[in-house]
């Protein structure tokens, strides 16, 4: 009777994990799709918020409009100017939210984002050299030989991480030392960069130090989706190795998981992911760490559903901040990620205190 | 035909000395650089197909032109503008569209105009324009001058920027939409909004784009140049941070507003300018000054800026024409950001330093504001030997009173006093910019002993 009223029981909590599951993804989803069309309404006000959505919908259909009338220069504008910007920030979330369960799984440590490596330092470095030295690895200046730079510049220090690892094995826990202290290196040179330099460029630099959407473009986002399906699909397809992972480094061996060889390969993966976004977005702070977090309270640990939930969560959250950073007179996106990341995080531990989940 | 062993040795002697005797003449030809350098070009014309004869306006002449091409008493070739509708031929048609040119009736009509890379293009433009919309600073001025204000739909500027010379533009119907330095998604929409509204409630939306060349701004994003290309609108660049430019500008924005006021403007500061011409006409070529030109404060411009050419049409030398290391490290058609004094460090044997800024009217006393602008940016010339000869220049007046105070400060002895005034006089009485208001008050230049007398006071 006891064990049959055990089961039941268990079949229930099981009920209502997919449940929760189902209705994060579903939540997430919706939200996006609010926040595009509030997004659309807010950036031509010209039109309703239903509007909106059928401008956006019959753009998908082909439907075209008589030219220079509110309606077609309203598609125009959300396609040109407003869409590019929240696919940017639904792939960058997505991007970022995986890239961060990767690396806590990785890691095992519940403080671990894409940025540990030294990822961020980096790419910041390359980008701000191109933007106040001018100095550019291809022969392309501007945007574009920033992009380049950011990239390249954010490959150097996960690259150092590996190097060092393969020559000594290194626990996680070394690997985030490794890892910080490029960080510190390559903030000292961008901070003597940013000393040297004039007020206009040290206002730009700043700008892509925090993170910013405003300057995407179309031509910015099939890098960023390509890397990022392809990256994503790579962790999908790991997430039953990362749960082995969870149990730690002694227990995953025994189970028959080659350790080191998979924190190489999965290291590379997400470097490549966060650099692909960072390089065009500057270094958004705080989603990596925050999603995952977020979607263990909610539906558990299992990196199966951890992972793409979080990208769903990762993805809502970043449209959702870069709403409210342009409804605020278009303050970098990054700057309200750090506003409304660190509470949530706070709030995270608190709701963990109280039993509400666990925060990892 | 065989030759012999001596006669080789003759030839390849003979050629070593021709190649030699090129040589030298190539590399002796630079120490004449000076006296042999083309700079300072000009010509004043309406930038209009039809406009035959390439004089300042289009008229009967033009008319009688093209009549002669199609009765075979004139050449096409010898008069490029004279196909009037640039379908390349030059025939009755053209004669019917300057016709209606003419009679300021309803048409489309070809403007020559620059590209985003400085080169000229043909624009189809509906004549006469009714909703324009000018961008930037230094053209709003222009189309203040060329009359444009009641055929403005709205204009993209900062508004509290210079209230007193734009205040034609800025207390009239025209919407404003107000950006910052840049052009800002919010400035776009309200400009698509504006031609969205003016569509649906007159049928005719924004007609022409003005835009001032040396605005980075538009020619950067191609999502501003795309929407107004995919709307058919027009963008006119031109050129109006030159001079000459200015003047251009303002008789090609005059003539597309079919308002008078533009070729008033340019004719007066024309003949404002034959003054200034002819008190230099006595100058050397030995005597020539050379020069720098900076925007911003502290960016310095490439040869072939806009920015760089109005001392060279009053006797200036560009200082690329007589050094080569500077030639090489500013070429091109924009402008490069100064490190500090080590930036010009080689090259401050320069005898001007000419710096735009942008200044709206100064009444009273305005000493501070002298102080202000002449130390902004200081700090970037401090160390040169030539940073006393830096002179800032009022971008926002009108070319021509900014052409003859270039000329007067390189060449006091030859544009006196006299002839400053008389130029001010003659173009601010036919510019609405500076309506009223005296040559102090314009704050033209603003020169060394300028900031050493506002420092005593």
């Amino acid at each position: 009777m006891s064990e049959n009223l055990h089961s039941d029981s268990l079949v229930e909590r099981y009920h209502h994990l997919t449940m929760r599951k189902l209705l994060v993804l579903v939540v997430s989803v919706i939200g996006v799709i609010i926040v595009v069309g509030l997004f659309s309404v807010s950036a031509y006000d010209n039109i309703s918020l239903m509007e909106a959505y059928r401008i956006i919908w019959d753009h998908i259909m082909g439907v075209e409009y008589e030219p220079r009338t509110t309606e077609w220069w309203a598609d125009r504008f959300i396609w040109n100017t407003v869409m590019p910007r929240i696919v940017a920030a639904i792939v960058a979330g997505a991007s970022l939210a995986a890239a961060g369960a990767l690396m806590q799984a990785l890691m095992n440590n519940p403080l671990a984002d894409p940025y540990s490596t030294g990822i961020s330092s980096g790419a910041c470095f390359g980008a701000i050299v191109a933007l106040v030295l001018g100095l550019t690895i291809t022969s392309t200046s501007g945007q574009s030989g920033m992009i380049v730079n950011a990239f390249v510049g954010a490959m150097i220090p996960v690259g150092v991480v590996i190097l060092i690892s393969k020559r000594m094995p290194l626990s996680p826990a070394a690997l985030i030392l490794v890892g910080t202290a490029l960080s510190y290196f390559f903030s000292s040179m961008v901070t003597y960069l940013l000393v040297i330099t004039d007020a206009d460029t040290l206002q730009n630099a700043y700008i892509w130090q925090v993170g910013t959407l405003d300057t995407i473009v179309w031509s910015s986002i099939p890098m960023m989706v390509v890397v990022t399906a392809v990256g994503s699909a790579f962790v999908m397809l790991l997430t039953r190795q990362l749960n082995v992972l969870s149990l730690g480094d002694a227990n995953a061996k025994t189970l028959g998981l080659d350790v080191e060889k998979f924190r190489v390969v999965c290291l590379i993966v997400m470097a490549i992911m966060t650099a692909s976004i960072v390089c065009f977005t500057g270094t958004i702070g705080f989603l990596g760490l925050v999603a995952p977090h977020l979607v263990r309270i909610l539906v558990g640990s299992d990196n199966k559903f951890v992972v793409p939930i979080s990208m769903a969560v990762g993805s809502f959250i970043l449209v959702l901040a870069d709403y409210i950073a342009m409804t605020i007179s278009d303050v970098p996106v990054g700057v309200v990620m750090s506003i409304i990341g660190s509470p949530i995080f706070f709030l995270l531990i608190l709701w963990q205190k109280k039993g509400y989940g666990t925060v990892y | 035909m065989d030759l012999n062993k001596n006669q080789i040795i003759a030839i390849g002697v003979v050629a070593i000395i021709i190649v030699a005797a090129a040589a030298i003449l190539v590399l002796n030809g630079d120490d004449d650089k000076k006296g042999d350098a083309e700079y300072g070009q000009y010509s004043f014309r309406l930038d209009v197909y039809g406009n035959a004869n390439e004089d300042l306006v289009i008229d009967d002449k033009d008319l009688e032109i093209i009549q002669d091409i199609v009765d075979g008493k004139a050449t096409a070739g010898d008069y490029p503008l004279a196909d009037a509708d640039k379908n390349g031929a030059v025939d009755s048609k053209d004669k019917d569209l300057v016709n209606k040119i003419i009679k300021g009736q309803d048409c489309t009509v070809q403007v020559i105009c620059l590209d985003e890379n400085g080169n000229d293009v043909v624009k189809a433009v509906e004549f006469p324009v009714k909703n324009a919309v000018p961008y930037g600073s230094n053209m709003t001025g222009v189309f203040i001058n060329a009359g444009g204000v009641d055929h403005c739909a709205g204009y993209m500027s900062k508004k509290t920027s210079y209230p007193e010379m734009n205040s034609e533009l800025f207390n009239s119907d025209a919407v404003a939409i107000e950006i910052s330095r840049q052009m800002t998604t919010a400035g776009w929409e309200q400009f698509i909004s504006l031609d969205a509204a003016l569509i649906e409630s007159t049928g005719k939306g924004v007609d022409a784009f003005f835009v001032d060349h040396s605005v980075t701004a538009l020619s950067k994003s191609s999502v501003y140049r795309d929407d107004l290309a995919a709307a058919g609108i027009p963008e006119i660049r031109l050129a109006v941070a030159d001079p000459i430019g200015d003047v251009n500008a303002a008789l090609l924005i005059g003539f597309l507003c079919d308002d008078d006021q533009g070729y008033n403007y340019a004719s007066e500061s024309i003949r404002a300018f034959a003054l200034v011409e002819d008190a230099l006409s006595g100058l050397d070529k030995d005597d020539q000054k050379t020069y720098i030109c900076e925007t911003m404060g502290c960016y310095v411009c490439q040869n072939d800026s806009t920015f760089n050419t109005m001392p060279s049409y009053v006797g200036g030398m560009p200082y690329y024409i007589v050094n080569d290391e500077f030639a090489a490290l500013y070429e091109g058609t924009s402008s490069v950001k100064m490190e500090g004094p080590e930036t010009l460090s080689n090259f401050d044997d320069a005898e001007f330093i000419w710096c735009s800024n942008n200044l709206d009217i100064q009444t009273g006393d305005y000493s501070n504001t002298i102080i202000a602008e002449y130390e902004e940016y200081a700090s970037y010339y401090e160390t040169l030997d030539n940073r006393e000869q830096r002179v800032l220049i009022n971008a926002i007046n009108p070319g021509i009173i900014k052409l003859a105070f270039v000329a007067s400060i390189m060449y006091p002895d030859l544009v006196d006093e006299d002839i400053l005034q008389e130029v001010f006089d003659i173009v601010s009485e036919s510019s609405i910019t500076l309506d009223g208001h005296t040559m102090s008050e314009a704050c033209v230049a603003i020169t060394y002993e300028d900031y050493v007398n506002a420092k005593g006071a």
